[in-house]
């Protein structure tokens, strides 16, 4: 599903990513952990096309998406990938339905289409029951299961995770590994950069890489 | 498209206070710049009207550069003059309220004069000059109207001729709204009464129109009437219209480049604050691209945002001018545009608007709103996405 081959990332004089090659198959779930500033998300970022590699390819289903046009990479990032933060990046001004509509408009679905696409999703990830309330006025998990809910609603087969868990108590780091577990049986292709022990001891990742310095250890 | 637009009226509705600032500055250089549209319109609507009824010349007779009257005999003299289809005296001056400083003008009307009479009844559909002429009447314009009312003249006002007596008048009807910006201070009257309050001699008028129907003869006409005494000035309806239309282009001018200088420096905040756009606002940009929105998607959704409250400026303020200016007659404004040394402040504008004025307000402002704002936001739309999402 994706194939990283020898990837750089380099600021002014600072190398962050050395050499990266990696493969990730379809219904894998890949944790890479590492210390603050290894590169983990950087090397997101890259997978995600939210930057390009200084030199390197990043081919997702056998296309190379890092020397993809912007127009190109919008139509990736919306079809084929889902992306959940660590920090709750939403419309806060808006409620939960609402935020999950901005996901639905890269498609050119009805509003019925995109009001049914919300309520499974909102559904799925379990938070159907604040759909109309504000984001601003959540929890911090409850935010999450918005984030998640969005990342899935268009049924990507890429899901990326930086650092979900940074901001969740324990009880939702349990409902976070449920959802993952779900979404693994989904055959979503899962990468997940974390520093929590309790994510890589997980049952259902498959394969637990470091990334120490700006490569694999 | 609609899914689009519908989400661009919930960003707008739910983030309000973000754009209230800029919606009442919107609004308010949109008022001021329609308010001053509508004004202009008004008074040259008026104008012409008025200018229709003009008489071709005006001769008046000067005198060691002051304006005196002239003898009524110029009047056959004119009338001599090949082309020259009717002359007729006219008798006016201003009236002077001491008290309250107002300055009135009144004009004698000679009712028996045929061309007199088709003017006034023009002027007053309904006028029974019969009935007019049976006592000592004058018809007034609003402003004179109005200050009477202030000070209880409601039936009548006693004016003091120069030789000491006495000339009780009564009001016998209003101007009609129409003429209001050019007889708001005008008192008409029976021309003897008129010569009696100004104390002109009764073989003088103060000065002589002429009417001159075919055009091709007004050159001749009044090369003529040059020649035919040293001591005139003659004066053409065009000189009068040019005189008014210079006056005000002058003051609405004056006003636009002031309303010039407003609108840049209010799109180049505009631009300085989508520039200078915070943390937040860039967020939701890397936000909309992240999740796999398009940078031209994510203009248009910025356009219809800004667009929709340029929209609402632009007919909020097009219709606060229009209550202003046509309900309320325009305080403050209508001082700068009529001056405020005399009753014209009184007056008030007869509704009238024009399309075309409108259209070029619409597109003089959104068009350079819009993209006092898109620019900087393309800039901002085409950064890389992990400058902001960390």
């Amino acid at each position: 599903m994706i194939q990283l081959q020898n990837i750089n990332k380099r600021y002014n004089d600072i190398t962050v990513l050395k050499d990266i090659n990696l493969d990730v198959k379809k219904g894998e779930l890949l944790v890479i952990k590492g210390v603050s500033g290894s590169g983990k998300s950087t090397l997101l970022h890259i997978i995600a096309s939210f930057m390009q590699p200084s030199s390197g390819a990043v081919f997702v289903k056998g296309e190379n998406i890092a020397s993809l046009s912007d127009y190109h990479a919008a139509e990736y990032r919306a079809h084929t990938l889902g992306y959940i933060t660590q920090n709750f990046y939403l419309f806060d001004a808006l409620n939960v339905t609402e935020n999950l509509l901005s996901a639905t408009l890269t498609e050119r679905h009805s509003f019925a289409e995109a009001e049914k696409r919300i309520t499974e999703a909102l559904k799925w990830a379990n938070i159907a029951h604040k759909a109309q309330q504000n984001v601003a006025t959540l929890s911090g998990g409850e935010k999450q299961r918005v984030i998640i809910a969005r990342a899935i609603i268009n049924n990507p087969d890429i899901i990326l995770c930086d650092e979900p868990t940074a901001n969740l108590d324990s009880k939702n780091v349990e409902n976070f590994l449920e959802i993952l577990k779900t979404l693994k049986a989904e055959k979503k292709c899962i990468i997940i950069a974390t520093h929590d022990p309790i994510i890589e001891s997980a049952e259902c990742v498959d394969r637990v890489l470091e990334l120490k310095e700006g490569n694999f250890v | 498209m609609f899914a689009k637009l519908h989400f661009a009226l919930l960003l707008l509705i739910r983030s309000k206070k973000k754009h209230t600032a800029i919606f009442v500055i919107a609004t308010l250089l949109i008022f001021i710049l329609a308010s001053t549209l509508f004004i202009s319109s008004s008074i040259q609507n008026d104008l012409y009207k008025t200018l229709a009824t003009q008489a071709d010349f005006t001769l008046q007779r000067y005198r060691a550069g002051h304006l005196v009257d002239a003898p009524v005999e110029w009047i056959d003299t004119a009338l001599e003059i090949e082309g020259v289809k009717a002359a007729t005296g006219r008798v006016y001056g201003e009236h002077y309220y001491e008290p309250k400083e107002q300055h009135f003008l009144i004009i004698g009307i000679d009712f028996y004069d045929t061309q007199m009479h088709q003017d006034m009844q023009k002027l007053l559909k309904n006028l029974d000059i019969e009935e007019f002429l049976s006592r000592k009447n004058m018809i007034i314009g609003s402003g004179v109207k109005a200050f009477f009312d202030k000070y209880h003249y409601f039936n009548s006002y006693t004016f003091r001729p120069p030789e000491r007596s006495k000339e009780k008048l009564y009001i016998y009807d209003t101007l009609p709204q129409e003429s209001n910006l050019f007889s708001s201070d005008v008192i008409l009257m029976d021309i003897n009464e008129a010569r009696k309050i100004l104390g002109i001699d009764a073989d003088h008028v103060t000065d002589i129109i002429l009417s001159v129907p075919n055009e091709s003869e007004r050159q001749k006409v009044y090369e003529k009437l040059i020649i035919s005494h040293f001591d005139t000035r003659i004066i053409t309806k065009e000189d009068i219209k040019r005189h008014y239309q210079n006056l005000f282009n002058y003051k609405g001018g004056l006003f636009l480049t002031l309303y010039i200088v407003t609108l840049i420096t209010f799109l180049l905040l505009l631009y300085q604050r989508y520039t200078m756009v915070t943390t937040k606002e860039r967020q939701e940009i890397a936000l909309l691209r992240s999740l796999g929105w398009k940078i031209d998607a994510i203009i248009w959704l910025k356009v219809g945002e800004n667009g929709i409250i340029a929209l609402f400026a632009y007919l909020f303020g097009v219709i606060l001018a229009y209550i202003y200016v046509y309900f309320l007659d325009a305080p403050l404004l209508q001082a700068i545009f009529l001056g405020s040394d005399n009753l014209r402040t009184e007056a008030s504008f007869t509704p009238y608007v024009n399309i075309s004025d409108l259209l070029l307000l619409f597109a003089l402002f959104v068009i350079p709103f819009l993209l006092a704002i898109i620019i900087p936001l393309w800039r901002l739309s085409i950064e890389e996405i992990s400058e902001t999402l960390r």
